[in-house]
């Protein structure tokens, strides 16, 4: 008897969805456990490399009768060559549920550019991944509408100056925003940015909603930091380093107080260490990350902890997270490109 | 108006399977193998003139024969009284369950072999779905027939597995019973079965250990499956499925309908005998058959068959491929006389005294 044969109900998988998402919502339609679709399917729970699998995709194709262009179409697992595997965040998280809203089986979790913040269509926030929490995304620009127009924006800045500098750019206007929002209570951005907390996240702390917070922020000011001009050692001259301050303050469309040189003291710091550097990169792929059967990235102890601790330090005073050894500074994993590459979809 | 083309497909390598798969075997069991006997639509062939036969080359000849042999090895069925009974009461029952939460009634057919069970269960199933494809014609994935067949000294593992096995759901050695049934539940909740059909129910032994638990996996089942239930085995009231608890239970839920060889007595019989022999006969596809010459031989046909509507369907079917391998192209006795039968047929056939003319009396 043939051993693959189709299953009854052939769920197509969304784009960009991993591959353990797709399984694991064909296994709960059916009512299996991912283990024994796994195991009938003759695969494990590592990352799934389709060039040293080269039967997986036609299996796929026997149980569920989707061609394999299509499979490969949807799952960047199984393409080949393999998908430029730093362009993407390295944690699955959550999809739009409007726009999945069609495929069964559960949620669909997808790999999303690291310019992916929010669904414009749809309103839903799909921020930086937040591993510790499997929470749905949440519906903010019915609440915050200028995530829209940022996401836009942010999106207009990528295919202007390509991922890594967009990477780079709201990385360091991340950390930025931070340092602000933490060390500045005087600041009219601390006034801004505490009205949408009190709106986002009245209580608690989910570290992907605080980003949202400041997120129209950190997108203006990435597109200052983004700009070539910026990014040379002349910068951190003094008439360079006045026009790159007017230009952050009038993308923040404010001016630091006087006497205080807030944002001044904060770029000051960007441009001694990373303008002229080499780009910052994501510090780990998703080839690299383990994730469960269903799709959800593993978690260990130590790294809940720390954002438990995170999460207590926020509660105290609301001001910014402090992020605490393992968990990683925001946005979510990055650090200076190594001068020897890495292969892009190997796992270390 | 901007025209939204698709991505180009990333190019993909064309890699042969790692292990090459045996040819597919769907059994009735399987719900491929279910589907092509429910697609299945016997278009009889068109009987060419006698000048378009002489022109026919050797090849083509051929072909032509080999393809009313393949019909005739599976003529169409004929509409037997078990088999509308079957239909009939079962659709009822159907309907009735619909939107019971349990306690759901079931039909079990009942009879000796060759009386007609498998086939009157397989066309309840086949007439069901065809009525369910028509209400819902959207429905790709839909499959509101389950039929699976109880295995000889069968477990309760082994029947959720042949369940699995009708679904094609992965049922690996690691999984229990308890995942096989959960992942059948949920199969047949989403692809909305409303009727399972249990063949060789007759495997199942109430009075051993193993039989019982079969009877509450079955009962489990039909409490879970939003589903009506039609049983068909040999002769269940004789091998005890009625007997004792949880027998009597089911004898409370399920209607009998029994199988049984057609008689031959009186004149109503007669006539139900030959109208099933003259729609056989209306199915044949022979150049030189003589209309009514199957239907004069009833008798006959009664006499080697036993009334078993399985003999007479082995015995005409046989005939008539007989007579398109020898040229004769018409069945007649002397035709019907060779072709064999079931055991059962012919052991009743040498058995009972023959109707003949009398012997002529010695002149005193």
């Amino acid at each position: 008897m043939n051993h693959w044969r189709q299953l009854p109900i052939p769920l197509a998988p969304a784009r960009q969805e991993t591959l353990a998402s797709w399984l694991h919502r064909l296994a709960t339609v059916h009512g299996l456990r991912s283990s024994h679709l796994r195991q009938h399917l003759r695969i494990g729970t590592r990352f799934i490399d389709s060039e040293l699998l080269p039967g997986l995709p036609h299996r796929l194709t026997a149980i569920t009768g989707h061609p394999v262009a299509r499979l490969a179409w949807a799952l960047p697992e199984l393409r080949i060559p393999a998908p430029h595997w730093p362009g993407l965040r390295h944690l699955a998280q959550r999809a739009c549920p409007r726009c999945t809203a069609r495929h069964q089986g559960g949620p669909v979790r997808r790999l999303f550019a690291h310019h992916e913040y929010l669904c414009t269509r749809h309103g839903y926030w799909t921020g930086p991944p937040d591993p510790v929490n499997d929470d749905p995304p949440p519906h903010l620009a019915g609440q915050l509408p200028e995530l829209v127009a940022a996401q836009h924006r942010l999106r207009r800045i990528t295919v202007r100056h390509g991922w890594a500098a967009t990477f780079d750019a709201t990385a360091a206007a991340t950390n930025i925003c931070i340092d602000l929002r933490f060390s500045a209570t005087h600041h009219p951005l601390w006034t801004r940015w505490q009205q949408r907390l009190d709106l986002l996240m009245p209580a608690g702390y989910r570290r992907s909603v605080f980003i949202a917070a400041i997120y129209p922020e950190v997108v203006a000011l990435a597109a200052v930091l983004a700009t070539p001009r910026w990014r040379t050692a002349a910068v951190d001259t003094p008439p360079a380093a006045g026009r790159l301050l007017q230009a952050a303050q009038h993308a923040l469309r404010c001016t630091d107080p006087a006497p205080h040189h807030d944002i001044s003291d904060a770029l000051r710091s960007w441009t001694a260490t990373r303008a002229a550097g080499p780009l910052l990169q994501p510090a780990s792929t998703y080839p690299q990350t383990m994730h469960h059967e269903d799709g959800t990235p593993q978690v260990t102890d130590l790294l809940r902890l720390a954002e438990q601790r995170t999460a207590h330090r926020f509660s105290r005073d609301r001001r910014a997270p402090r992020t605490y050894p393992p968990a990683a500074a925001m946005p979510y994993a990055h650090r200076p490109a190594k001068t020897t590459a890495t292969p892009a979809g190997r796992p270390h | 108006m901007a025209v939204l083309t698709r991505p180009a497909l990333p190019r993909q390598r064309t890699r042969e399977p790692a292990d090459d798969e045996p040819a597919a075997d769907n059994p009735l069991t399987t719900k491929e193998g279910w589907r092509r006997f429910v697609d299945k639509q016997p278009d009889p062939p068109t009987l060419l003139a006698e000048d378009a036969l002489a022109g026919l080359d050797s090849a083509s000849r051929v072909g032509y024969d080999e393809a009313r042999i393949d019909y005739h090895a599976d003529l169409p069925l004929v509409n037997t009284p078990v088999i509308r009974q079957v239909i009939t009461s079962s659709r009822l029952l159907i309907q009735l369950n619909r939107h019971q939460v349990s306690a759901r009634r079931g039909v079990i057919v009942s009879g000796a072999s060759g009386t007609g069970k498998t086939t009157a269960l397989s066309q309840l199933g086949r007439a069901h779905e065809l009525a369910a494809r028509r209400r819902h014609p959207d429905d790709q994935h839909r499959l509101p027939v389950v039929y699976i067949t109880v295995p000889p000294a069968a477990t309760p593992r082994m029947v959720a597995v042949e369940f699995a096995r009708f679904f094609g759901l992965p049922a690996p050695r690691s999984a229990n019973i308890t995942d096989v049934t959960n992942a059948v539940c949920a199969t047949a909740a989403h692809t909305h079965v409303d009727l399972v059909l249990v063949d060789e129910i007759h495997n199942i032994s109430l009075a051993t250990r193993a039989g019982a638990e079969v009877s509450d996996t079955l009962k489990y089942f039909a409490e879970r499956l939003p589903a009506t239930f039609v049983y068909a085995g040999l002769d269940v009231d004789e091998i005890g499925l009625f007997a004792g608890t949880r027998g009597r239970q089911i004898a409370g839920r399920f209607t009998l309908i029994p199988a049984r060889p057609f008689d031959y007595g009186t004149t109503e019989q007669r006539d139900t005998w030959r109208g099933l022999v003259s729609t056989m006969e209306d199915s044949l596809r022979l150049h030189h058959h003589r209309p009514g010459a199957l239907t004069g031989l009833d008798e006959y046909l009664y006499q080697r068959t036993s009334g078993m509507i399985g003999s007479l369907s082995q015995l005409v079917r046989g005939a008539a491929i007989m007579a398109i391998q020898d040229g004769t192209e018409q069945i007649t006795q002397e035709l019907l006389d060779p072709v064999p039968v079931d055991h059962a047929a012919q052991r009743a056939h040498t058995r009972r005294p023959r109707r003949g003319k009398p012997k002529a009396k010695a002149k005193a």
